[in-house]
């Protein structure tokens, strides 16, 4: 899977996907047979009243991906008897491609603008230490001034 | 009409919350760990959620 949430970013340009894999209590077991030395996040449902599953009814089986949206809704499920094949790649990417929302550079609040309103919460973010990666316009891994003076450039055209 | 509206509109309120957790990273190697996840780390992210019995 981590193979795949590669592909995802650098092939098909989705930075904004991840996977999170969904163990149930043994933190070691799952970790070391799919998530070690990967950068998939990975949480626990708590056994024995698995609340995550509970709340993903009826789907949440094993080996089933679950696709989410931006605001918590249902996009798709499919299940990896399999793995990742072509079929199932094919299924999610199709997914994606329909829900997607391309990022806008300097579009800090994400109303699809990029205004004055952005350089005010920018400002606000280096003020308040907020290392928000979306303020980081000129992907130097510091939000400082010069992120201010390129939000500027953008905006100026 | 506005009664009959609220009506149905809730249920659809109620569904879209649905799929939303905060629980800790425990992937040492993962950027977000020790945050929670999926919210609000990945918000503003299409999410995959892989299930499995394992663990």
């Amino acid at each position: 899977m981590s193979n795949f949430q590669e592909e995802l970013i650098n092939d098909h340009g989705y930075e904004n996907v991840v996977i999170i894999a969904v163990g149930q209590s043994n933190i070691s077991a799952f970790n070391s047979n799919f998530t070690a030395n990967s950068d998939l996040p990975l949480v626990m449902d708590q056994y024995p009243s698995l609340p995550i599953r509970d709340q993903f009814s009826p789907y949440g089986q094993h080996k089933q991906v679950v696709i989410v949206g931006y605001d918590g809704e249902l996009l798709g499920y499919i299940t990896l008897n399999s793995g990742v094949n072509n079929s199932a790649k094919n299924y999610i990417l199709g997914i994606l491609e329909d829900n997607y929302e391309q990022s806008i550079l300097g579009d800090i609040n994400g109303d699809s603008i990029v205004n004055v309103q952005d350089i005010i919460l920018l400002v606000n973010n280096i003020l308040n230490g907020n290392d928000d990666s979306s303020s980081d316009i000129n992907s130097d891994g510091i939000i400082n001034i010069l992120d201010i003076v390129q939000i500027i450039n953008i905006i100026l055209g | 009409m506005k009664k009959y509206l609220i009506i149905f509109l809730f249920p659809v309120f109620v569904i879209a919350d649905d799929y939303v957790y905060s629980l800790e990273d425990y992937n040492s190697t993962s950027p977000s760990y020790g945050l929670d996840v999926w919210l609000p780390q990945y918000a503003e992210h299409i999410t995959l959620h892989y299930f499995s019995s394992q663990g």
